[in-house]
């Protein structure tokens, strides 16, 4: 059935062909992409911690893709379908016909199973944490796979269906599955074969038995390889770039219209999407004074938003709404919380406002020194901290000390490096920090993240981004109960009710939407996604875009075709 | 000395024939005269720093990458703030990182290094096992481990890594010069004639390797500005601190010199450089002073 | 042992050796040297304390690989993975007595196990992909502004006046008074971008592959190496120059200088058998020293070419607080420089007889 199907794609292909050679789109060419990954060795293995990162874009593929840009909805990829139980204990996912593994073997409920097997019995690959809710895999035939839950979960689609499938024929016999760097990887991706790899870069090549074909029936991708380039910080890659030796990048780059667009206007493009994870000022409420729900607005009024986006980002992002959901998250946004937020005047920049709050809440300058005081007459002197080198948040967080500085408060920049910096988010040894927050398929996991008290460790390390340490019994069974249901409306309205806590308690300040850095030429190649038509996420390090993208550019003449 | 002597009760005069003999060499130098000029400069441009420059060199008053005006020198950065401002401002830190580093530095090798190649025996081995040890230990990831145990590292932490580190460079090229004027004649004559050990090493050795130590002393200096710059380009400085070496991490990291705004770029590695040419002509002059006979005039 | 006589037995009356006897006596000095092998178990002793130092200090830095390693996903890694991927990590769990032991076996088999950031890949091909790039490229311009300065710096102190001295020298020096990496990138912009005549980053072509027996790759390596090897000569040669010149300079007054100088002896000889040879010592320390900066050192030159190497790995492996590569790539400085001392040493004992 699978092998007529296949003969039956081939036949069309041929047809088109002949038929309509002429229109034919032009294939071959080798991409060229640098998305700032730092290579260190060979490994395709997709349940390390760190593979290389073409190894889930290019080589394995799940059932369903989420492409930013759909707002949550599901692409079916391997699987054609899913469905959950009338319990919502269980789900089942329909395995595509007709996929073939690259080495000519065909794709098969079997595979799938294996694949989830290896998480429930090797935890160590077990990355997206499936084991929390999955109870066990049945297969029920050659192309459905139903999968046993421990609980309600609705979200169990999403974690599921976004999985990496490894060949059974290929995988059951590694000995080491946390050991296995997985050399020659056999997948169903478009672009499966090793043909180069040393320490700059990296290529891989077209799988010739790709599953995907394009709407006139010829077989994807048109492009015949891609190679990963690496540089040593941004700067040399943007040269790079500008210099048109790169053909798809996912990099900051500076006064981007200056450096890059100006050079070649017609064959160079960029779009800093703002549906980035919303980057937001957090502040440890296990301190005083942070702990007052008033002094962290007071902050937020005081500041100058426009100048962090203008100045601090650049101009490549603006300020964000009230409850902290980038424009990726517009239909979530609840009226009811950003009209709680005009009241208050929460997260505009308003000084003066800011300074009223901070006296009516006790916090005057008792002492005469020209800076405020605790209402007990203690100094208030806090440090605002970020990543030392990450300038853009660098310069926000300085514009940000200044303008608390301007209120009334004692507050200094301080720039640890990383490793120092996100110890102290963790262990709560901070007093205000800027930090970035989650974008997930729904504003579930931005919630999530946030507020969750499961979050934060009995040893009491806050995980995900609870750094903040606001939590409340309410939020709790609010998340709890999003899980519990697969109902949109019973969603929209847990989400709102999130957004109120939000705005109402201030867990934290939300700074802006985050840009997704997209860079792209087409000397060589064209059909990137563009502003105007904005398919999928441009940046190369968006597996799920990716994926759609690497079928969907083309060469645009010989020369590019022949590399 | 004829134009001097012809004012004799003048302010300048009664100064000069205070001044100790060998600083009065180096003052007649041409060549250390230029450079102590240029350092003379920068330390009343450090010490005037507020007056020259009344903007804050962290407030960000102009719009970003303004070019050089009239009202802006230097320009402004891609923050907008005053490059000249930042440029006066970052003189004294810069300057204090350099000499202090650099005087630290040679204090601790010219103790290490002389006492060891001297004194010789179960003291050399000691301490040369210390120089050995410090100099096997690589620098930069010992800055890195002390830039994170502190909080907020500064230019003190700088100084204070860079001295830890830096001294066992010295402290071993004193030591093995130290080795070949150990049995030198006059060293020898000491010796027998029962001068202490500290007068034999101040007053015999040191003043022979004097060329030596003022060259140490100004690469130590050299090196710790430079180091500075350095580290503050890979981005382990301070942001927050202005030096010249900041000056450039954030130029580069705005890419100065492909959107064209090459003041906020040159001006920082120009200074950096006139410091590094000063100490050089001194040492140049005071090379001509402790050998005429070699002096290329 | 360590308890040397307060007078080496160097100042035996010797009579005036032929050339021939010299240079039997030099290797029977290296073989029999006292000094030598006293410097061997001294050695041994420094190498043991930077290992056990090289131990402790990743260990004192804050941060934990696994948490970093979340970290750097910014929220894209569900944090209930967590376990997951500490079960990957075990091995960097445990007491610290346990992970001494551990480390100082991986030493002796120079199996150092998989390193985190790259996890699993082995620790020695991490270190070893990047060390050839460091040791070739850094390796290379050492020697040569070593060799170059030095000569010159022969020649300006011999006739102090001549252009070498009043050219070149104000010209090396300024040069190494800018910082590095100020006139690498100027270097890369205007040469590589600009003008297009250098490329402005990697070690060779990334369009053509690896393979040391194809001209064309070699010739990639060579070109890709010109503009970082120019930068780095031309800015590190006043450093060697300026040194040898001024040994040169404290020689040259002597006692024996004058001695030789009344003896009537050539001015050539004089300059390389008598001044020359005592004044490299120094100079020789000075290189010998010079192979602990090289991966600090390389680090702003492969940041601004994009080169691969060392230098940049060890930086990632700091930030990532992958503990096997950071003492790796320690043990590998530790153990160039001090192999590089004890080869200074060794020419001590042959340049200069009193060290014997």
């Amino acid at each position: 059935m699978n092998k007529i199907r296949f003969l039956a794609v081939v036949m069309v292909v041929l047809l088109s062909i002949s038929l309509v050679g002429a229109q034919m789109t032009p294939r071959g060419g080798t991409v060229v992409v640098s998305d700032g990954e730092q290579l260190v060795g060979k490994n395709f293995n997709p349940f390390a911690p760190d593979p290389l990162n073409f190894t889930d874009r290019f080589i394995y593929e799940p059932m369903l893709i989420f492409n930013p840009v759909d707002g949550g909805v599901a692409t079916p990829w391997l699987a054609t379908g899913y469905e959950y139980g009338e319990d919502l204990q269980s789900v089942a996912f329909n395995i595509r016909d007709g996929v073939m593994w690259s080495d000519g073997e065909m794709l098969d409920a079997g595979d799938v199973a294996f694949t989830f097997n290896l998480f429930l019995t090797v935890p160590a690959t077990d990355k997206a944490a499936i084991g929390d809710f999955l109870e066990s895999v049945e297969v029920v035939d050659d192309s459905t796979v139903k999968f046993n839950l421990n609980r309600v979960y609705t979200l169990a689609h999403e974690l599921i269906g976004g999985q990496m499938i490894v060949p059974e024929h290929d995988w059951a016999d590694v000995e080491d599955y946390a050991l296995f760097t997985n050399s020659e990887p056999v997948g169903t991706g478009a672009m499966t074969t090793v043909a180069d790899f040393n320490e700059q870069s990296y290529t891989l090549c077209r799988n010739e038995s790709y599953w995907r074909v394009d709407e006139s029936g010829e077989q994807l991708p048109y492009v015949d390889c891609i190679r990963q380039v690496l540089f040593q910080g941004n700067d040399p890659a943007n040269l790079a770039l500008i210099n048109g030796e790169l053909d798809w990048v996912g990099n900051f780059v500076p006064d981007i219209e200056q450096t890059f667009i100006a050079k070649n206007p017609e064959k160079h493009g960029y779009y800093f999407w703002p549906g980035g994870a919303t980057v937001q000022l957090y502040s440890n409420t296990t301190k005083e004074p942070f702990s007052d729900v008033n002094f962290r607005r007071a902050l937020s009024m005081a500041i100058d938003y426009d100048a962090v986006t203008s100045i601090g980002m650049y101009g490549y992002t603006s300020p964000a709404n009230a409850v902290g959901l980038g424009p990726r998250y517009d239909s979530w946004v609840s009226a009811d919380a950003i009209a709680y937020a005009d009241s208050t005047g929460q997260t505009r920049y308003n000084p003066e406002g800011a300074m009223a709050l901070l006296d009516e809440a006790g916090y005057v300058d008792s002492d005469g020194d020209g800076i405020r005081n605790m209402p007990g007459g203690d100094n208030i002197d806090f440090k605002v901290q970020v990543v030392n080198g990450w300038t853009d948040w660098v310069t926000s967080v300085q514009i940000m000390s200044q303008n608390f500085q301007d209120v009334g408060l004692s507050a200094t920049v301080e720039t640890p490096d990383f490793g120092a910096w996100f110890s102290a988010l963790q262990n709560a040894t901070y007093d205000v920090s800027i930090g970035w927050g989650t974008a997930g398929n729904t504003p579930y996991n931005y919630f999530r993240n946030l507020l969750l008290s499961e979050l934060i460790s009995d040893e009491g390390v806050a995980n995900a981004e609870t750094w903040g340490r606001w939590t409340s019994d309410e939020a709790d069974a609010l998340l709890s109960a999003f899980t519990e249901t697969a109902d949109m409306g019973a969603h929209m309205d847990i989400v709102n009710q999130l957004q109120m806590l939000y705005v109402e308690n201030m867990p934290a300040i939300p700074l802006f939407p985050g840009p997704t850095w997209y860079e792209y030429t087409t000397y060589r190649f064209t059909g990137f996604p563009t502003e105007d038509n904005y398919y999928a996420q441009g940046s190369p390090w968006e597996r799920n875009s990716a994926a759609i993208v690497i079928s969907t550019i083309h060469c645009i003449d010989d020369m590019a075709c022949g590399q | 000395m004829a134009e001097i002597s012809a004012l004799p009760s003048s302010l300048p005069f009664r100064l000069w024939v205070r001044l100790p003999g060998w600083a009065r060499s180096v003052l007649k130098n041409k060549k250390s005269l230029v450079g102590i000029l240029i350092l003379v400069f920068f330390f009343a441009v450090a010490m005037l720093a507020s007056a020259l420059a009344p903007v804050d060199p962290q407030r960000m008053v102009g719009r970003p990458h303004d070019p050089p005006s009239q009202k802006y020198v230097l320009g402004t950065t891609r923050q907008g703030q005053d490059v000249f401002s930042q440029m006066v401002h970052g003189t004294g830190t810069t300057l204090r990182v350099g000499f202090v580093t650099g005087t630290i530095v040679m204090i601790i090798a010219i103790a290490v290094g002389l006492t060891a190649g001297f004194v010789g025996g179960f003291v050399d081995e000691s301490l040369s096992l210390i120089t050995n040890i410090v100099l096997v230990i690589p620098g930069l990831p010992l800055i890195l481990v002390i830039a994170s145990l502190i909080d907020n590292p500064g230019p003190d932490t700088i100084i204070f890594v860079l001295c830890l580190t830096g001294w066992a460079y010295g402290a071993r090229v004193l030591r093995s010069q130290t080795l070949a004027l150990r049995h030198a004649e006059f060293v020898e004559a000491a010796r027998v004639s029962g001068e202490p050990l500290w007068r034999i090493i101040a007053f015999e050795i040191l003043p022979n390797m004097t060329s030596l130590v003022v060259s140490s002393w100004i690469g130590a200096v050299l090196y710790a500005i430079l180091a500075e710059a350095g580290l503050s380009f890979i981005g382990l400085g301070n942001p927050n601190n202005i030096t010249w070496g900041t000056i450039l991490y954030w130029a580069q990291n705005n890419q100065a010199l492909l959107t064209g705004a090459w003041w906020t770029f040159i001006p920082p590695g120009i200074a950096i450089s006139l410091v590094g040419l000063a100490l050089i002509l001194i040492n140049y002059g005071i090379d001509e002073i402790t050998n005429p006979r070699l002096s290329s005039s | 042992m360590t308890r040397a006589i307060a007078k080496p037995a160097a100042n035996k009356p010797s009579d005036d050796p032929t050339f021939f006897t010299k240079a039997l006596d030099s290797v029977y000095a290296i073989v029999n040297s006292r000094f030598l092998r006293r410097r061997f178990v001294f050695y041994l002793v420094a190498a043991f304390a930077a290992i056990t130092l090289n131990f402790l200090i990743p260990r004192l830095m804050p941060g934990d690989p696994v948490q970093l390693l979340f970290a750097r996903f910014q929220g894209r890694l569900d944090p209930r993975a967590f376990e997951a991927i500490k079960a990957q990590f075990g091995f960097v769990e445990g007491p610290l007595l346990e992970q001494y032991l551990l480390y100082l076996r991986s030493i002796v088999t120079l199996d150092f196990g998989p390193s985190i950031m790259g996890f699993p890949i082995p620790v020695t091909q991490v270190i070893f992909n990047s060390l050839r790039w460091t040791l070739m490229l850094m390796g290379i311009a050492s020697v040569m502004s070593y060799v170059i300065g030095t000569l010159l710096g022969v020649i300006a102190a011999w006739r102090r006046g001549n252009r070498i001295d009043t050219t070149l020298l104000p010209i090396a020096s300024v040069l190494g008074a800018f910082p590095y990496f100020f006139i690498a990138l100027l270097a890369v912009y205007v040469l590589g971008f600009q003008y297009d005549i250098f490329p402005t980053s990697h070690a060779y072509d990334t369009g053509i592959s690896q393979d040391w027996s194809s001209p064309e790759y070699l010739w990639s390596v060579v070109y890709h190496m010109l503009l970082p090897l120019i930068t780095i000569v031309i800015t590190s040669l006043g450093g060697p120059l300026l040194g040898m010149r001024n040994n040169m300079i404290g020689v040259l007054s002597q006692d024996y200088i004058v001695m030789a100088e009344a003896k009537g002896l050539t001015e050539r000889r004089i300059m390389l058998l008598y001044a020359a040879r005592n004044a490299v010592l120094p100079s020789l320390t000075a290189f010998a020293m010079s192979f602990g900066f090289l991966v600090g050192g390389s680090i702003l030159v492969e940041i601004v070419f994009s080169y691969p190497g060392m230098g940049y790995t060890l930086l990632l492996a700091i930030n990532a607080r992958d503990y096997p590569v950071m003492q790796g790539v320690f043990l590998m400085i530790t153990a160039v420089v001090l192999l590089a001392n004890f080869l200074v040493d060794v020419s001590y004992v042959l340049l200069d007889p009193r060290a014997r």
